[in-house]
């Protein structure tokens, strides 16, 4: 490795290492302020910078994730830093990280939509960085256009609320944002909802996300999976839950609903789909529907004054956020090990890779258990903490009508995890256990020691989220009863289950002592286990890698079950008659420019007719 | 005196009824030569009551350009494709009619009631009466001659406008426009002659085949 | 200790449940069967033999078996069998956490059989995968049905709510019985779902993924699945039939409780063979059509939560 890349690598961990620190303190409660930094003097463009709790998370996942990206790249680069101009891709992760840092410590307007936009813009050229592919610009320039609708309808929102308040400050809008006539504030809470929805990918503005994750080097996915798409959570929670404290009651069931779609569709999707990184893109935005789920029950709660089931949700939401943020972030590492070994993302051309690259694949083995929400890793608690609220919630209003609301929450959660589960066992079942299906998976060798690193860096995290969970639950709900007016102590219904800090390692502990316990007893009475090799069995014909199930197979059955799960809804519902009714009016409008010389005189004629009878009328008037 | 003021303005609104309706091309010159010249006698007139020797000056220019030179200039360019080539209406002559009394009232309405310097303020309504009609005429009519015709109407009614409510324009300014709109009646008439020479006919709707 | 009692209780009964199934399912045929003793002796003869394994396998097809039984056993001790009383696992032994250590042993079994590279494994991973999408659902849904009038999402409190609730709304539990019964048949492999005396192609979906197993490892995952079986049961009981499970730490207690628990066992296991011996196997994609009926049911009792 040049000095050059060497640099720029410890630049990143450095600066890594600096916000995952901001965040710590966020955390434990600091809260201060730097700026405003006048960047063109006498105008409204100033800079200010200010740590808030809620933010807290989101930075400590920011550092840690840019942390692990940092290490990983050391090895992955290899192939890269090889082009011209190689060290772009490393300035180019240190730009993004730096961005997001300001979207998540920004405290007006302007600081805001500088970094969302610079996050923006650099994702997408780091997406596009091997363009010479075919098929990649298009789906950069998909992302690069619903990125800018989604920021063009957050400064929709900002400049409404500007228009009321006067004031391009945040605290302002977190003080005056409820004094807004309702009205207003439904229109606000509504461009909001869609500028964030479209970069955190929920249905039906996501279908840039499974076509721009697969494509970009697999650390820069990492980094928007994991927490580029977080990045609009928070904005979108500062919000509707700082600012306007839950907003009306249809607001939430309207997150709700949108997050519960968003779950069940992309969970779905994912089990149909053909690479890996697009499997753990649909996978992202399974999950962060459930998260924006939680969020929705969280608003409809605080709408309601439920204050601590209230707290409960966003606890739920915000905790699935950061075991999300970890588990996938390694995930889309261990895909990118699939790739640099292999050279190839789909399914069908993958197996085997246990036998060929064991250390990689027992950790991508753990990652895959915390996907799938399963004990005693991070995902398990993140999910257990979203059906303990949700289904506190659902107790509670057990007689009303939102309990029908929880109801349905909860089947979401639950179908989504069957959905997951199954997406993982294949992408895990057809893309590393069995033979290998083509000559690429047959020459795979074990990655670079770098990449390992980072990956079993990510395992451990994982491992200790589930493990002692319960008091980073309990440090941030600590955290986050500072929001003013939100004064609640850790609530009831947490500290017996999920955040009881006893359960899960206790779990950890039976299942592992069970385990080796059976193998000890095992060993003493029959003694070492004596293997014996013989080919797997076929009906006794001749055996190719193309007799095992592929990956098509294994989501067949659900295609057969169902086949509404075949039809594309977003694009069937939203895309196609949007595009339709664009084209209709503009042949409509067609129609105006006739070309014949009379009809412009008529359009003429009228005008003139109006400006005078308008200069008439006004004139009169006085 | 004011009868005189009045009888000239019907003579205004009459002529731009009875030639919007016409049935040949030709009928439409000769009125707007009428229409001119009634204008160029208010213009005298005018000018003599305000004692400005300008408005004389532009009287006579009116009398000569538009009443005698630019009908003179249409008829030789007809009589070049046919003197009794028929105008072809889009609407029915009544309507046609009806229309251009709208306009006048559409005039009337819009015109605030300010005291104009000499005569009534009617002659402001007229006037704006008088350029949407030219308008009309332009939007109704389907042969090319016709639309120079109605340009002209349109220029007729912004000078009578200029009169009534400024005394009319600076003299350089009213030269300059007479300049103006002789170029165009030349171009018109040229033009038209070699429309007929290439489709036979000056229909407007021919004249998209001229597009590129 | 009771919870380790309880385990040990499960861990010993289990192959003799199976082996009681199998036994009365033969005699409802016709036949004479075999002994309800024989599980044991294949257990034994199992863990005797020698491992072969595909030369496709890796380091997954020596960890599962070790793994499966060692996830069951601590599932087990999540469960109130002989007595509501917290122990470590027990205070909070949230539905969640159950029923995630069940799906972390399918999981481990699914990939245990892909490992092998078998299409028969594969098969039956799409299968089982396409009735797990329902059943997870389902089972929670019952559970919660259970216990959500009194706010309870863990199985203390769902038993608490099965013993008291329970009289008082009887469609609740009725509901919630017949919903985890078929549960219990898809979950257990049973016929009309999936049978679990052939190997063939058409006909296994949980057998597929022991194809390719032998030796001691089969011998474990034989086990864990027999443990399995009695979980599912012990589930039934606890949501619904929770009759005989004591409060007291007393001798009496307690053997009242061992008593009540082997009679319910028994008279679970007859209800199965009975609905074996008479059924035929239904076709594949017919089953979800039965899933989703159990799964309406399963909300139809939370539906019945609500407004009674």
């Amino acid at each position: 490795m040049k000095t050059i890349h060497v640099l720029a690598t410890t630049l990143t961990a450095l600066l890594c290492a600096a916000i995952t620190a901001l965040g710590w303190a966020a955390l434990q409660g600091v809260s201060e302020m730097t700026g405003p930094y006048q960047v063109v003097p006498d105008s409204p463009l100033v800079i200010v910078f200010r740590i808030q709790p809620l933010a807290g998370l989101f930075l400590c996942l920011l550092g840690v994730s840019g942390m692990l990206s940092a290490v990983y790249a050391i090895g992955y680069h290899n192939e890269y830093r090889a082009r011209r101009y190689g060290i772009l891709l490393d300035l180019g992760i240190l730009a993004f990280i730096l961005a997001m840092a300001v979207v998540l410590l920004a405290a007006n307007v302007f600081t805001f939509m500088l970094g969302w936009e610079a996050m923006s813009v650099i994702s997408f050229l780091l997406v596009i960085y091997d363009h010479r592919k075919p098929g990649i610009l298009q789906s950069g320039l998909l992302y690069a256009i619903m990125t800018q609708i989604g920021s063009a309808f957050l400064l929709v929102a900002f400049l409404i609320l500007y228009a009321y308040t006067h004031s391009f400050d945040f605290a302002t809008f977190a003080a005056e944002a409820h004094t807004l006539p309702p009205v207003v504030q439904s229109v606000i809470f509504l461009c909001s909802l869609i500028g964030f929805s479209t970069k955190a990918g929920i249905m039906p503005l996501h279908i840039w996300l499974p076509r721009a994750h697969p494509i970009a080097p697999s650390h820069v996915s990492s980094l928007m999976s994991g927490v580029m798409i977080k990045t609009a959570l928070y904005g979108f929670l500062t919000v509707a839950i700082l600012w306007f404290g839950g907003g009306a009651m249809w607001w939430g069931v309207t997150v709700a609903c949108l997050g519960a779609i968003s779950a069940v569709a992309a969970a779905t999707l994912a089990t149909r789909a053909r690479g890996i990184k697009q499997i753990l893109a649909y996978s992202s935005i399974d999950n962060m529907g459930l998260i924006f789920l939680c969020t929705g029950i969280a608003m409809l709660e605080f709408s309601l004054h439920d204050i601590p089931l209230g707290m409960l949700a966003l606890l739920a939401a915000l905790w699935q956020t950061w075991n999300h943020g970890l588990f996938k972030t390694s995930l889309f590492h261990g895909a990118g090990a699939v790739l640099y070994a292999t050279h190839t993302d789909s399914l069908n051309r993958l197996g085997g890779l246990a036998r060929s690259m064991p250390k990689t694949s027992i950790a991508f083995f753990i990652l895959l258990l915390s996907w799938s929400a399963l004990p005693p890793f991070g995902g398990f608690s993140g999910e257990w903490v979203m059906f303990t609220a949700l289904a506190t919630a659902a107790a509670h209003h057990l007689h009303s009508p939102v309990g029908v609301l929880d109801v349905i929450a909860l089947l979401a959660l639950f179908f989504t995890a069957a959905l997951t589960a199954w997406a993982a066992i294949r992408l895990y079942g057809i893309g590393f256990l069995g033979q290998p299906r083509s000559d690429a998976a047959q020459d795979a060798r074990d990655v670079p020691r770098t990449m390992r690193i980072a990956l079993w860096i990510g395992v451990t995290l994982t491992l200790l989220s589930g493990l002692f969970g319960a008091s980073l639950i309990a440090r941030l709900a600590k955290a986050l009863s500072g929001i003013p007016e939100r004064v609640t102590p850790v609530p009831a219904a947490l500290t017996n289950g999920p955040l009881s800090s006893v359960t899960v390692p206790t779990v950890f502990a039976v299942i592992a002592g069970a385990t080796v316990a059976v193998w000890a007893l095992v060993r003493l009475a029959q003694g070492k286990t004596r293997t014996r090799t013989a080919p797997t069995w076929t009906c006794g014909g001749e055996r190719t890698p193309s007799m095992q199930y592929s990956g098509n197979g294994l989501s067949q059955p659900l295609e057969r079950a169902w086949p509404l799960v075949l039809t594309p809804l977003a694009m069937r519902f939203v895309y196609r008659p949007a595009y339709a009714s664009v084209v209709h009016s503009a042949t409509f409008f067609r129609k105006l420019q006739s070309g014949n010389v009379r009809s412009y005189l008529v359009y003429l004629f009228a005008t003139i007719v109006l400006l005078l009878v308008i200069a008439r009328v006004g004139g009169g008037v006085r | 005196m004011h009868v005189w003021l009045d009888i000239m303005m019907i003579a205004l609104i009459a002529s731009t009824s009875l030639l919007i309706s016409v049935r040949f091309i030709l009928s439409a010159v000769y009125w707007l030569a009428f229409q001119s010249l009634v204008l160029s006698v208010l213009t005298l007139v005018f000018g003599l009551a305000a004692h400005q020797s300008e408005l004389l000056w532009i009287a006579g220019l009116t009398l000569l350009i538009k009443a005698m030179l630019i009908p003179v200039i249409l008829r030789r360019a007809l009589a070049r494709i046919g003197l009794r080539r028929q105008a072809e209406l889009a609407l029915r002559r009544e309507t046609l009619i009806g229309g251009v009394i709208a306009m006048w009232l559409i005039g009337y309405y819009v015109t605030p009631a300010t005291p104009s310097l000499v005569g009534s303020h009617m002659f402001l309504s007229v006037a704006i009466g008088m350029l949407l009609s030219g308008v009309l005429v332009m939007i109704t009519h389907q042969k090319a001659m016709m639309q120079g015709i109605g340009l002209i109407v349109i220029e007729n009614g912004l000078f009578l406008a200029a009169l009534s409510t400024s005394l009319g324009m600076p003299l350089l300014v009213d030269v300059g426009i007479f300049m103006d709109v002789f170029v165009v009646v030349l171009l018109i008439a040229l033009l038209t002659v070699q429309i007929d020479e290439l489709f036979a006919s000056t229909h407007l709707a021919r004249l998209r085949r001229l597009r590129g | 200790m009771i919870s380790v009692s309880q385990v040990l209780l499960l861990l010993l009964i289990a192959p003799f449940v199976q082996g009681y199934v199998q036994w009365l399912k033969a005699r409802i045929q016709g036949r004479r069967g075999p002994s309800p003793l024989r599980p044991w002796r294949d257990l034994r003869k199992q863990f005797a033999k020698e491992v072969v394994l595909s030369d496709a396998a890796s380091w997954i097809s020596r960890l599962v078996p070790y793994l499966s039984l060692g996830l069951v056993l601590g599932a087990a001790a999540c469960l109130p069998v002989l007595s509501g009383l917290p122990g470590p696992l027990l205070a909070s032994g949230s539905i969640f956490l159950f029923l995630s250590l069940l799906a972390f042993s399918r999981l481990s079994l699914l990939l245990l059989g892909l490992d092998s590279g078998s299409a028969f494994a594969g098969m039956g991973a799409g299968r089982d995968l396409l009735f797990s999408l329902l059943v997870e659902p389902t089972i929670f849904v019952s559970l919660l049905a259970v216990g959500l009038p009194t706010g309870a999402t863990a199985f203390p409190g769902i038993l608490r709510a099965a013993t008291v609730n329970a009289p008082q709304n009887p469609a609740v539990a009725s509901l919630a019985l017949v919903a985890i019964t078929g549960v219990i048949l898809v979950e257990t492999g049973r016929l009309p779902v999936d049978n679990p005396d052939t190997h063939l192609e058409l006909t296994m979906v949980h057998e597929s993924f022991l194809l390719e197993s032998s030796g001691r490892y089969l011998a474990l995952l034989t086990w864990s699945a027999q443990i399995r079986q009695v979980l599912w049961y012990t589930v039934l009981f606890d949501a619904c039939c929770p009759w005989g499970i004591s409060d007291m730490d007393t001798g009496a207690g307690l053997s009242i409780a061992i008593l009540s628990f082997v009679l319910k066992v028994l008279l679970a296991g007859s209800a199965v063979a009975l609905i074996e011996g008479v059924s035929a196997k239904w076709r594949i994609f017919a089953v979800p059509r039965y899933l989703t009926f159990a799964l309406a049911l399963a909300v139809a009792a939370m539906l019945a939560d609500a407004i009674l």
